[in-house]
């Protein structure tokens, strides 16, 4: 079909604007780590304590074949992805049961309330003493950080399901699984996707603040163990790893959301 | 001959913390088999209530309602299934709503068979069924297409579809069209009411809209406000017997029944 003036003209206009909008963003990252090396060997900062690009990529190379580098990382993506699956999985499972039980659901929901506020690191502790110092309190602590968000938010969703489609569905005969597989699950799918994209980012927190206390390996463990022996280039590459993981599980959430057709 | 649907003397409240609200007090009536019924009455005066006490989603707090001589209800089928001697002949009651509460995950087709589906009924011979019923009403361009591309028209001939898919013998429908814009409006009213007619299923549908009653109605039952009951009962003919709503809107009949309904609606509001 012939694309009217007007049309290809919004159109130039609209990607232009993406155009600016993705230039602009590497723009800010370039002047920040610009700033940065210029800062520490212009001396007005001191780089053995605030590391420095350059620093970091000559640590980075050294890492990745002297200390494993890789591996670290691809334990604490395991573990974050391990977690996350376990949140998504139990999560909807747990919303489906409160939703078929309401006064189980009236029962618990204060109790949920008051475990999502608690902050979850204090719990941590506990789950060394409970679990062993290994990587079961990483994954544990991880689920911990998520879950309670996630069923609260999916069992609201799923009571606010409009009324009437819930009638239509028992005119038709459906049985209660009936409307909680063919009713609530698909349309839900919108909520689950959004409750997956926060809860991927808080899984990375839980397995961060497991691996700070309970680990022998993963980005946490770098973390703290370079800390600990002033390694500052170490523990500020980990941190600039651990964004880049945050943004592109967060990116791949999206991706997939994008491609499920509800 | 034994009515369709019979309240006799039928009650019903809401209960809440804040009290109790008498939706509808000592209501008796009758609907015979193929007749098209109109429930009139002010808004808020249990109409909707009233649909969901026939078909079971509701029960009476006091007096009966018989569905083709048994009492309403929708988990019969289950109870035939484990007890098949016992089996009552299940009467299938066919719901539309304002809204057409198409699901939009699902295609049109996917949608209409929704009802076979729930009722284990999905045959080749029901999927033939409710294909030809696509194509006679004109959608087969949007056999796989999901509801959003569809027109407001066009939705609620699929919901009509679904809604017909599980062969119902008695048909509600709650104010099927005041979501709909007015021309809109009084379009697929005169189409789906026009379709439904062709079916000769017997139909009990409620609206507050007087012009909308005449125009499809056989018999018009007027409600009060309140605790509801019945204030008049009318007959509605047609010389010629005329049923098409455009038709009936430009005849001189019209505004006479019109009239005379208003008359009925305005006591009542005095009341």
């Amino acid at each position: 079909m012939q694309m009217s003036e007007k049309q290809s003209q919004y159109l130039k206009q609209f990607h232009r604007r993406k155009q600016l909008i993705i230039g602009c963003r590497i723009v800010c990252i370039v002047l920040f780590l610009l700033l940065w090396e210029v800062s520490t060997s212009a001396g007005w900062i001191n780089d053995f304590i605030f590391s420095s690009p350059s620093r970091m990529c000559r640590c980075m190379v050294k890492t990745v074949t002297g200390q494993n580098l890789i591996f670290h990382i691809a334990v604490t993506l395991l573990e974050t992805l391990f977690s996350f699956l376990i949140v998504t999985v139990l999560s909807i499972l747990i919303s489906m049961l409160l939703w078929s039980f309401p006064t189980v659901y009236a029962v618990l929901e204060p109790i949920l309330v008051m475990l999502n506020s608690l902050p979850k690191s204090a719990l941590a502790p506990v789950m060394i003493v409970w679990l062993g110092n290994n990587i079961k309190t990483v994954i544990v602590t991880g689920i911990l950080l998520a879950i309670f968000a996630s069923v609260i938010s999916l069992t609201t969703g799923f009571y606010k399901t409009d009324e009437e489609k819930i009638r239509l569905m028992y005119t038709l005969g459906a049985s209660r699984k009936d409307i909680l597989l063919k009713l609530l699950l698909p349309s839900s799918v919108p909520l689950i996707m959004s409750s997956m994209k926060v809860n991927i980012g808080l899984c990375l927190v839980g397995v961060i603040i497991g691996e700070f206390l309970a680990a022998k390996a993963g980005l946490g463990y770098l973390i703290i163990y370079s800390s600990q022996v002033f390694q500052m280039d170490m523990v500020m590459l980990s941190i600039v790893i651990l964004c880049a993981m945050a943004i592109l599980m967060y990116q791949g959430i999206t991706w997939i959301s994008n491609h499920i057709r509800i | 001959m034994e009515p369709v649907l019979f309240f006799d003397h039928v009650s019903f409240s809401y209960h809440s913390v804040q009290g109790e609200t008498t939706a509808i007090s000592d209501l008796t009536f009758s609907i015979q088999e193929g007749d098209f019924t109109v429930l009139v009455g002010p808004s808020g005066c249990g109409k909707s209530t009233l649909l969901s006490l026939a078909c079971g989603l509701l029960k009476p707090e006091a007096g009966s309602i018989q569905l083709f001589g048994h009492s309403p209800d929708l988990r019969k089928k289950t109870d035939v299934k484990k007890n098949p001697s016992s089996a009552v002949p299940s009467t299938v009651i066919g719901y539309m709503f304002q809204k057409d509460h198409l699901f939009e995950w699902r295609t049109l087709y996917q949608n209409a068979m929704l009802g076979p589906e729930l009722h284990k009924k999905n045959t080749p011979e029901i999927q033939e069924q409710v294909t030809d019923m696509i194509k006679a009403y004109g959608l087969t361009d949007f056999h796989n297409r999901h509801p959003s591309s569809l027109s407001g028209g066009m939705r609620q001939r699929a919901a009509l579809i679904r809604t017909l898919a599980i062969k119902p013998d008695l048909l509600l429908l709650d104010e099927p069209f005041s979501a709909l814009d007015y021309q809109t409006r009084i379009e697929v009213a005169e189409d789906i009411t026009a379709l439904i007619r062709q079916t000769g299923k017997t139909v009990l549908m409620v609206t507050h809209d007087l012009s909308e009653a005449i125009s499809v109605a056989d018999r018009i039952l007027v409600l009060t406000r309140r605790p509801t009951h019945l204030k008049a009962d009318l007959r509605i003919s047609f010389p010629n017997g005329i049923t098409s709503a455009a038709e009936r809107r430009s005849h001189p009949c019209f505004s006479e029944y019109y009239n005379r309904l208003w008359k009925e609606m305005k006591n009542n509001a005095d009341v």
